[in-house]
């Protein structure tokens, strides 16, 4: 996976888990506070109904108390508490709406308070009227006691009842709480694994990617060096071959020219055999020379620089083989061509590659009187693979490496003529094209050449 | 300016025997009696213009043809060539290159220096013969310059 790639996951996957996250902690916070408004109103039926129990008593003591004593100063609280009583009762039903149960007690709270708030009013009207005896045998009397006692369990029930919901709402809370807590939690900690793992992992790629381009850098400046060698040693090879071919002609000139001024001026001098032998030296001359010019087309080709372009290699093997026919002094030879798929190349020189293989081909199958050649082509693993083939006179296996060196020849000079550089230049080329030249043969039975050139596409 | 009808040929080569062998194929044409041999690129300036610093217009010498081998010791032939062409004295004076050179970058620099043939030497007797004394024949007695 790449750098970016990564980048943008990790960047993706974060931000759905911050997203998870908010979503979850907007769920367990509207939940945190509807619990806690619960919670509220818990607490104010707790606070309620504990008031109520307090004043309750409060009435009790105080009724009883101006019972007992007749003073004045008992009444008032009496009288207030009393209404603070029956206004709780209505605060307390509002508040158990939500509550069935709760609200039924209530319910049953209302009658036995006001029974018992009438009870205590009877006990106070008594006392005043200055009924002490019926004042008292009311304070002792069954029915005072049974209802306080009646409406203290109610008390004691909703109040039982109420801590309860208290308690439930509240652990209901905490475990909300910690549901908020632990998804912020997983989704912080996935966030944070998700960061590690993108920037250890980038780290690693940037580190590779560093490492890369540093072992790039430094097969650069290789390159460049062999490079720079590669230039120098083509600027030597070509003045080398600049004064070879200024400077090697001067002698052979020489020799050639003054043999043909001594067979000019002293022809009468010379006798039969004394010519032959100067006409040795000038045909030696004249192959020297052919020898040298050969030299500098080759080294010539291989500094040319290529200037690459789609090649119909049809056209350009029928052209070749134009040339051919008008350059050979051998009877012609019967041609194939078969559909070859087009290369991308430098068009001069891999014309030239096939003017010498076709050349080739039709001097070495020249002394068949079948002579036949054949140009073939196809694409094969990603590159043109070309072949010219002839039933030839062909040549051992065993020299086919020799075959594309310089001035090697397989054949004498006598049965083949021949520069000795026709296969060397072929060779050259096609390298200089990336691409292979190899050979087949079989002694008497022919040769084929073959040469690789990239596709045209 | 009689002494300019002179001299009919500079022949500039370093080169004894290829300069023989010019000379050869020019006495076959009857053009050998009016040669003047340079050795190298200072003598072939001086030949032309006098000394070389002092080019008076008094002891200028024209030759009706030139020819010119590149590679020679001291000044080179593509500087003889250059002082030749640039010069508005010497500029119609027909300067034939007669070298081994088949570098194509001193055919281009020769042409572009204004050079009025470009002949390889060839390695063959009779060919040298014909292409000597052939341009010899065509500069001198068929081509028509400018009188100066």
């Amino acid at each position: 996976m790449t750098t970016e790639r990564k980048v943008s996951l990790g960047f993706l996957a974060g931000l759905v888990a911050m997203f998870a996250v908010g979503i979850a902690a907007t769920f367990s916070g509207r939940e945190l506070l509807r619990n806690s408004a619960l919670l509220d109103h818990n607490y104010e039926v707790l606070r309620t109904i504990e008031d109520f129990h307090l004043r309750i008593l409060e009435v009790e003591s105080m009724s009883r108390g101006f019972a007992l004593s007749g003073k004045e100063a008992y009444l008032e609280p009496y009288r207030d508490d009393s209404n603070i009583l029956l206004e709780h009762l209505v605060l307390l039903a509002e508040l158990t709406m939500d509550d069935p149960e709760q609200h039924e007690r209530v319910a049953r709270l209302d009658p036995a308070t006001r029974t018992k708030l009438e009870f205590n009013d009877r006990l106070v009207k008594a006392r005043r009227d200055g009924l002490a005896g019926q004042a008292e045998s009311l304070m002792d009397s069954e029915e005072g006691r049974l209802l306080m006692l009646e409406i203290r369990g109610l008390i004691a029930e909703i109040e039982g009842e109420e801590r309860e919901h208290l308690v439930e709402r509240n652990e209901a809370a905490q475990r909300g709480g910690t549901r908020t807590l632990a998804a912020v939690l997983i989704g912080w900690s996935i966030a944070v694994a998700l960061a590690a793992i993108s920037g250890v992992s980038i780290q690693r790629d940037l580190r590779l990617r560093r490492q890369v381009q540093a072992a790039l850098e430094q097969a650069n400046a290789k390159l460049e060096l062999a490079n720079s060698q590669l230039d120098a040693s083509n600027q030597q090879l070509e003045s080398f071959s600049y004064s070879v071919s200024h400077d090697l002609r001067i002698p052979l000139r020489a020799i050639d020219g003054y043999s043909r001024m001594l067979l000019e001026d002293f022809a009468g001098a010379l006798d039969e055999e004394g010519q032959r032998l100067l006409n040795v030296v000038r045909n030696s001359t004249t192959e020297m020379g052919r020898l040298i010019d050969a030299l500098l087309a080759f080294s010539r080709a291989g500094r040319q620089p290529l200037a690459l372009e789609r090649i119909d290699m049809e056209s350009l093997v029928r052209d070749a083989w134009e040339d051919v026919c008008g350059s050979l002094n051998s009877q012609l030879p019967r041609i194939v061509f078969h559909a070859l798929p087009p290369a991308r190349g430098d068009r001069s020189t891999v014309r030239q590659v096939a003017v010498n293989l076709l050349s080739n081909a039709a001097k070495f199958s020249s002394k068949n009187a079948d002579a036949r050649v054949e140009v073939e082509g196809r694409l094969d693993g990603g590159v043109n693979v070309y072949c010219v083939r002839d039933n030839g006179c062909g040549f051992d296996m065993k020299y086919a490496e020799r075959l594309f060196n310089v001035f090697q020849r397989l054949h004498l000079k006598e049965e083949y003529e021949g520069s000795g550089v026709g296969l060397a230049l072929v060779h050259s080329v096609i390298l200089r094209h990336g691409g292979r030249v190899w050979a087949e043969g079989e002694v008497g039975k022919g040769a084929a050449f073959y040469f690789t050139l990239p596709p045209s596409e | 300016m009689n002494e300019a009808r002179e001299v009919e040929i500079l022949l500039v080569e370093d080169s004894p025997t290829d300069a023989e062998l010019a000379l050869r194929a020019l006495r076959k044409q009857n053009l050998a009696n009016k040669v003047t041999l340079a050795r190298d690129g200072v003598e072939a300036v001086t030949a032309i213009f006098g000394s070389d610093d002092l080019d008076d217009g008094g002891r200028l010498r024209l030759p009706r043809l030139i020819l010119l081998d590149l590679n020679l010791p001291r000044m080179n032939g593509l500087e003889v060539l250059q002082r030749v062409k640039s010069d508005p004295r010497t500029r119609h004076v027909p300067v034939v290159v007669l070298t081994s050179s088949q570098e194509e970058r001193d055919v281009i620099e020769s042409y572009e220096l204004g050079v009025n043939s470009y002949i390889i030497k060839p390695v063959d007797f009779d060919k040298f013969m014909d292409a000597v004394g052939g341009l010899g024949f065509y500069w001198l007695l068929l081509n028509r310059v400018p009188r100066t």
